[in-house]
């Protein structure tokens, strides 16, 4: 495949950078042009306006409200295979837990164990031994025959009639040389590579089960419960989820771990960012531009509280600028100023009729400054 | 599911180990033993049991001398003899596992 | 002779009295350390390039340069003189008896003020000057025979160096009293890396400090110059975010992470004395921690 088909392809496949339907997308209407400069522009872009507005009604995705389960073991996980490729595919959210991001599993047990029902290997294990021993016991006849025929034809005692067959047969053993190869390879790794633990995996000759799931982060659920309602957690309220990620990372209060990182992630979501994991780096999040498959992440973020306990100290900083810089990626410290910690309560307590209102209104308390770290080596710079 | 699941998981369906058995050792670690698909390190003389310490990245992130002294000796109860080497496996905050040899004593770098 | 003209004249004679001291080194061996002030400030400071070789190639310490290099002052990547000790290399040094710490303000006020007694009592030449003058030129008054003395410095003051200087010894335990008084380190830090750096020092490690790739200390098999491959070493704990982050790095540049500390139950009783929590080492356990290349 070309880079060019590639890279078509991928933009087919990731086309939407949000699980989220707009009206353009399900109605097919796209708005007109708008010509600052021409009034009946101006008039055509109204009427269009209003048209789409009262004409259809906002796709609502409540309907396929996405399953996210969560129990003790603290994992927010998505199950089914639908949601998992649908979260993947429309923002990049989660991760496969037996897979480097995208659940592939499936894919690769089934390819791994030759389970594929519409490729020719889709054979029983037996069934593939016994096609390969005939293909073997063919070869050999043929080659025995070739062989013969060879000799005679050192002998000088070969027929014209014989010598055509001779070349025949010298091509039928070069391409059944060739079936041989794959067969082989294919059914020896079946055989050999199967083990007991796959055993268990295969009900009919198919994959049983799908194993692995789709794994979210606590800022990546409340993010697609709050942000854009397009999952159900168990039956919790967003303020139950709320309440219950805040949990798992310490106490409930304005400087929670979650809460800020949250306020960042949200931050750079509304701006268009894919945002990711950035354990491996060493920080809290990576951004990428359009996603992981892509074009590298280019920036590291470090949440920064205001609160002085939860500092990072100088040698902590210095470490985690010294692996970013290694990677290429470019630093960036987020101050995030966040509120008293009765205003923080008064809010969380007040009673709201709608909860989206109510985080709406906390997290305008917080406030986001982004300050670029680089190193500076005032002896390399020179000149 | 459980940090020691979670590492049995993937190292039997995504790194293809087997015989992958969990081991409860005083209530407080735990410990999984298997044998990877092929030797792991060039340096090894055949593919044998490996012993794995599942941990969690996010809630101790620090582990001392006498902590790891401590697997050592315990594994070597397990398994009647003091292994060469334990594997930590990390368990990231976003289901990652990355694993990690640490080799007893003072040994030199692997020349990759 | 007051104090204020003792130092004019180590001002004066400063250039020439290093290369003095390289005479006055004896061949033993054993090297001496100047403390540059044991009240202000007991940093071990080295100048003389000789000693600094005998530390590098006879015990393989490395210390670290921290002056600037004359002719490139505008940077700071190569630098030059003096050499600073760390605190665990000048009590290994002293402890298996290759170096003695040297009480250097003391020492030079004294050395000094012999070098001036000596120039005035016993120079010759100036002896012999004022005898010729006498001769000649017997009117002449005080005033003007006064600058026709040459005074030139008295260059035979090995051995009395050599003989003195033991008296400004300082004995380790009042050097690490002094050091602890003036460092943000408490002394049960300052021993129990001291007891690290002689574990990895016996087993033939030269050693860098590894605070530029995140741990405690760098160990090589041999000189640095020389030697490409290595390990970062952390005391005690090891963080395993810095694991996760360290062993990306780490695998990609032929390193590995050693963690070293004290077999439980055998760390010192903080109530002993320093002589000794030297004396009695804890036993070490150390672990080597490298990427294990799959998953």
């Amino acid at each position: 495949m070309s880079k060019r088909n590639n890279k078509k392809l991928l933009n087919q496949i990731y086309s939407r950078p949000l699980p989220i339907e707009l009206s353009s997308d399900k109605y097919g209407v796209a708005m007109p042009t708008l010509f600052p400069h021409n009034p009946v522009s101006w008039l055509f872009y109204l009427t269009r306006l209003i048209q789409v507005n009262t004409l259809y009604s906002v796709p609502q995705s409540s309907e396929t409200l996405i399953d996210v389960s969560y129990d003790s073991d603290g994992i927010f996980k998505v199950s089914d295979e639908e949601s998992m490729a649908k979260l993947w595919r429309c923002g990049f959210f989660g991760k496969g837990t037996l897979s480097r991001s995208e659940p592939t599993w499936k894919a690769r047990t089934i390819k791994r164990l030759n389970l594929d029902s519409n490729t020719a290997n889709a054979l029983s294990m037996e069934e593939v031994t016994n096609k390969r021993r005939d293909e073997r016991k063919k070869f050999k006849a043929e080659r025995s025959r070739l062989q013969e025929l060879e000799l005679k034809q050192r002998k000088g005692e070969i027929s014209d009639l014989e010598s055509s067959q001779l070349e025949q047969l010298r091509e039928t053993l070069a391409s059944l040389r060739l079936i041989d190869f794959k067969l082989s390879k294919d059914s020896f790794d079946r055989e050999t590579d199967l083990r007991f633990e796959d055993l268990d995996l295969i009900e009919s000759n198919q994959l049983g089960r799908n194993l692995e799931f789709l794994q979210l982060q606590a800022i990546e659920t409340f993010f697609l419960k709050f942000a854009v309602n397009v999952i159900r957690v168990n039956d919790f309220s967003t303020k139950q989820l709320f309440l219950e990620c805040c949990r798992q990372s310490g106490i409930l209060k304005p400087t929670n771990k979650f809460v800020l990182d949250y306020v960042v992630y949200h931050h750079y979501r509304s701006l268009g960012w894919c945002v990711r994991s950035g354990v491996k780096f060493g920080c809290d999040m990576l951004l990428y531009k359009r996603g992981p498959p892509f074009i590298h992440a280019e920036y590291c973020i470090l949440v920064i509280s205001n609160d002085d306990k939860a500092r990072y100290d100088w040698f902590e900083m210095a470490a985690k600028a010294r692996v970013i810089g290694t990677v290429k990626k470019t630093f960036v410290l987020v101050y995030v100023d966040s509120p008293t910690e009765e205003r923080f309560n008064s809010i969380l307590s007040s009673a709201y009729s709608d909860e989206g209102i109510l985080f709406q209104d906390l997290f305008k308390l917080y406030k986001v400054t982004e300050i670029l770290y680089r190193r500076w080596a005032p002896s390399k710079t020179r000149d | 599911m459980s940090l020691g699941e979670q590492v049995h998981t993937n190292l039997v369906h995504y790194n293809l180990w087997t015989g992958v058995r969990l081991h409860d050792v005083d209530g407080d670690v735990t410990f999984v033993s298997g044998i990877p698909p092929s030797k792991l390190s060039s340096s090894d003389s055949k593919n044998q049991k490996e012993w794995v310490v599942p941990r969690s990245l996010i809630q101790n992130s620090s582990i001392s001398v006498s902590e790891i002294a401590n697997w050592f000796s315990a594994i070597a109860r397990l398994d009647q003899q003091r292994p060469r080497r334990v594997t930590i496996g990390i368990v990231n905050d976003d289901g990652t596992i990355v694993y990690y040899f640490i080799h007893d004593g003072v040994v030199e770098p692997r020349q990759n | 002779m007051n104090e204020e003209a003792v130092f004019q004249y180590i001002e004066q004679y400063a250039s020439s009295e290093e290369l003095e001291e390289k005479a006055a080194q004896p061949d033993s061996g054993i090297v001496d350390l100047p403390v540059v002030s044991l009240a202000q400030n007991p940093d071990v400071l080295i100048f003389d390039v000789r000693n600094i070789r005998i530390l590098r190639e006879k015990y393989g310490i490395l210390g670290v340069l921290t002056g600037t290099l004359a002719q490139y002052p505008q940077q700071n990547f190569f630098l030059s003189v003096p050499l600073k000790l760390f605190i665990w290399e000048v009590i290994w040094l002293v402890e298996s008896g290759k170096a003695r710490l040297v009480d250097q303000a003391r020492y030079r006020i004294e050395k000094a003020r012999r070098l001036a007694e000596g120039g005035r009592i016993e120079n010759d030449n100036r002896v012999l000057l004022s005898k010729n003058e006498k001769h000649d030129n017997s009117k002449n008054t005080q005033e003007n025979r006064e600058p026709n003395f040459v005074v030139t410095k008295n260059t035979d003051t090995s051995k009395k160096c050599e003989d003195f200087i033991a008296e400004y010894e300082i004995p380790l335990r009042d050097y690490l009293n002094a050091y602890i008084k003036s460092s943000s380190l408490k002394i049960e830090d300052i021993l129990s890396r001291y007891h690290n750096f002689k574990y990895l020092k016996e087993m033939g490690f030269f050693m860098n400090p590894g605070l530029k790739f995140g741990g405690d200390l760098v160990i090589y098999p041999g000189d640095p110059l020389r030697f490409h491959s290595y390990s970062i070493v952390k005391f005690n704990m090891v963080d395993l975010q810095d694991l996760v982050v360290g062993g990306r790095l780490a695998t990609s540049v032929k390193k590995n992470i050693i963690i070293l500390g004290d077999e439980e139950n055998s760390s010192n009783d903080l109530n002993d004395n320093i002589e000794a929590c030297l004396n009695r080492p804890p036993q070490k356990v150390a672990f080597s921690i490298e990427w294990a290349g799959f998953g």
